[in-house]
């Protein structure tokens, strides 16, 4: 296999929290991402699924350099990234855009759409005349699927699927190799939803795009993915190849995630028995020691889940989840403490 | 929605003409009655203090004691609208001619505490970190002294004189703005906008220049019209308590109400006519100020 166009090593993300008037003492971390290793293959699409709050988008910015990371190493496209200065990294910045969760916020309002799609293009020097400048912005409104007149006018002017398409656009303006999608249909409908996934499957096509798509909806993101990545308080569980995943889950934690998802057949959904997780994410400032997804799991252990780590294990090609008993459960000799039957 | 939605909300939506925000706020002033009757007010000030020499009748320091030879002071009448004052000089005129210092004063004051504020509260928003705490803790230690002490005490400083007290009530008002920008570029500097323009690789300068300051200037448009309101009756007050201009010819608003205190009890007009138009400019400008905010409000967006 080639090398792959972005591979995480051990990345971490902490945000301090300080306290204090004068002087901030540094009190303790946020510890958003903690130790999280990926890699994603050219042209594939890599699904990030997970809670709210586990540090999914985290992943996504640091991998961009939004956040600086605390520990790790990211190389893209066999550079190393982790630690460019601003000036070298604008380089790598036109191989690597990201397409944000929230439409409203994500366009200047004092911008045209035409300024906003033209920004990147400007930056990176990719347009010698102004003609051009406006030519180029013309073929990517028309490639999303906007009218060509939207360049002269304000993001307040569309809806909510628009703004994503015009967010596209600007992703795709320097022509990049990888696109972060963070949550970039949850805040539409779903009739718009579909339409904003299908135009990021044909641009993939298209233009060999590489995705990190982030996302909770799990129907959308096994329709997207090649392959998921389940996140759990700033670690990575399991990760899979979309239909192993689905078909085969592996980690207590993407076997309640999964449990959850309704099947739209009344009869099968009055059958079937479901997992509840209770209680809350814990607070990723002092996150649970050991396995972090002891305190809610429903097939804890005595022995190993409150004392160690589990580490990732590859349990069948390509399936790597982080449990201790993973087997065990899978065979069926673990089974859940709480199940309950919907209805 | 399909293709074909899309071109029906296009042509809908071509129906209004295409606008930024500013044209959009500038629309809803336009429907907003109070902020109106501002803008004529101020439009009349600024036409009176242009053309104050048309429209006075008499130069604002012709003295003629022989109006005044039968005790003080004549009160209004057709050759003296507004009555004259203990030297016989024509109120009206100079109340006239005391448009240009308001006008003037208002405009530097806020100047120069837009300036400096904007600097600082810009800077200490975007960089953040120890530069931020030195600099609003700053701002905060000028916040505790009451403004108006603030500026007696920086005028009396300075010494004396209109332009002290004019820079005296924009320093005083320096944190306010200061705090107010910081407040916003904050804001603005975690958006998702300003981290699209981050993640495009726009340098920070631009990204300071173009998107978050074009994004934080509301609030601070809405402070400054108010302020100019304020900074007039500051310099007012300090001009009455003896600091502003020490020539008594000067026609300034403030200074003719400290002259007119001595004969309060014979001619109140004196006290009435200066104080009147101050009091009719500081409500033009807090009218202007409110219809802005409002405008400007993006909760209000692209509504009618």
């Amino acid at each position: 296999m080639s090398q792959p166009l972005v591979e995480v090593e051990g990345l971490s993300v902490w945000f301090p929290i300080k306290s204090g008037v004068m002087l901030d003492r540094h009190v303790g971390d946020v510890k958003a991402v903690d130790d999280v290793s990926l890699s994603i293959e050219r042209g594939e699409t890599l699904g990030l699924v997970g809670e709210s709050g586990c540090g999914k988008s985290t992943v996504g910015r640091a991998i961009i350099r939004l956040y600086e990371p605390t520990a790790g190493r990211i190389v893209f496209d066999g550079v190393d990234i982790t630690h460019e200065s601003e000036s070298r990294l604008r380089e790598t910045r036109r191989q690597m855009q990201m397409v944000f969760q929230d439409p409203f916020a994500s366009l200047n309002p004092r911008h045209s759409v035409g300024r906003i799609v033209g920004e990147p293009i400007q930056v990176h020097g990719l347009a010698t005349s102004r003609q051009g400048l406006s030519k180029a912005v013309a073929e990517l409104l028309e490639r999303v699927g906007l009218p060509v007149d939207a360049a002269s006018r304000y993001p307040h002017e569309f809806s909510g699927g628009q703004r994503q398409r015009i967010g596209l656009a600007r992703a795709l303006a320097v022509n990049p190799a990888f696109i972060v999608c963070d949550e970039p249909v949850s805040a539409l409908d779903v009739s718009i939803q579909a339409q904003i996934v299908n135009l990021l499957e044909s641009l993939q096509d298209e233009f060999g795009l590489t995705y990190l798509f982030i996302a909770h909806d799990l129907a959308v993101v096994r329709h997207i993915s090649d392959r998921i990545a389940v996140m759990y308080l700033g670690g990575i569980v399991e990760i899979s190849s979309a239909d192993d995943l689905y078909e085969n889950p592996l980690h207590p934690y993407t076997i309640s995630l999964l449990s959850a998802v309704p099947i739209p057949d009344p009869v099968v959904e009055r059958e079937r028995s479901r997992i509840f997780l209770t209680g809350d994410l814990p607070s990723p400032a002092n996150p649970p020691a050991a396995c972090r997804f002891h305190t809610r799991c429903p097939f804890v252990q005595p022995t190993l889940c409150r004392d160690e780590r589990p580490e990732l294990k590859e349990l069948a090609p390509g399936h790597v989840v982080a449990c201790h008993w993973a087997q065990e459960i899978q065979s069926g000799e673990i089974a859940p403490a709480t199940t309950s039957r919907v209805g | 929605m399909s293709e074909a939605g899309i071109e029906i909300v296009a042509l809908l939506e071509h129906t209004t003409p295409p606008s930024g925000l500013w044209l959009d706020a500038l629309r809803r002033l336009k429907r907003n009655p109070g902020a109106l009757l501002g803008l004529a007010v101020v439009a009349v000030f600024i036409i009176v203090a242009i053309f104050a020499p048309l429209i006075a009748p008499h130069q604002p320091n012709d003295q003629n004691l022989a109006l005044v030879g039968s005790g003080c002071c004549p009160g209004p009448s057709w050759g003296h609208l507004m009555g004259v004052d203990d030297l016989g000089r024509d109120e009206f005129s100079r109340v006239a001619y005391g448009t240009r210092y308001s006008l003037v004063i208002g405009v530097v004051s806020v100047a120069v505490g837009l300036s400096f504020g904007m600097l600082l509260g810009a800077i200490a928003g975007f960089v953040g970190g120890v530069v931020d705490s030195v600099i609003m803790r700053s701002m905060d230690v000028m916040l505790a002294i009451p403004g108006l002490l603030l500026a007696i005490g920086i005028a009396a400083m300075l010494g004396p004189s209109l332009w002290h007290v004019m820079i005296a009530v924009g320093v005083a008002n320096i944190p306010i703005f200061a705090r107010l920008l910081r407040g916003t570029v904050l804001g603005q500097r975690e958006s998702d906008y300003v981290l699209a323009a981050r993640s495009v690789g726009v340098r920070k300068r631009i990204i300071l220049s173009s998107h978050i300051l074009p994004n934080s200037m509301s609030p601070v448009i809405v402070a400054g019209t108010l302020a100019l309101a304020t900074a007039i009756i500051d310099v007012a007050g300090l001009g009455f308590l003896g600091l502003g201009s020490q020539d008594p010819a000067t026609p300034e608003w403030g200074t003719m109400l400290t002259n007119a205190d001595l004969y309060l009890g014979t001619a109140p007009f004196l006290a009435l006519f200066p104080g009147l138009a101050i009091v009719v400019i500081v409500l033009a400008f807090n009218l202007i100020g409110d219809g802005l905010r409002e405008a400007l409000d993006p909760k209000l967006r692209g509504r009618a």
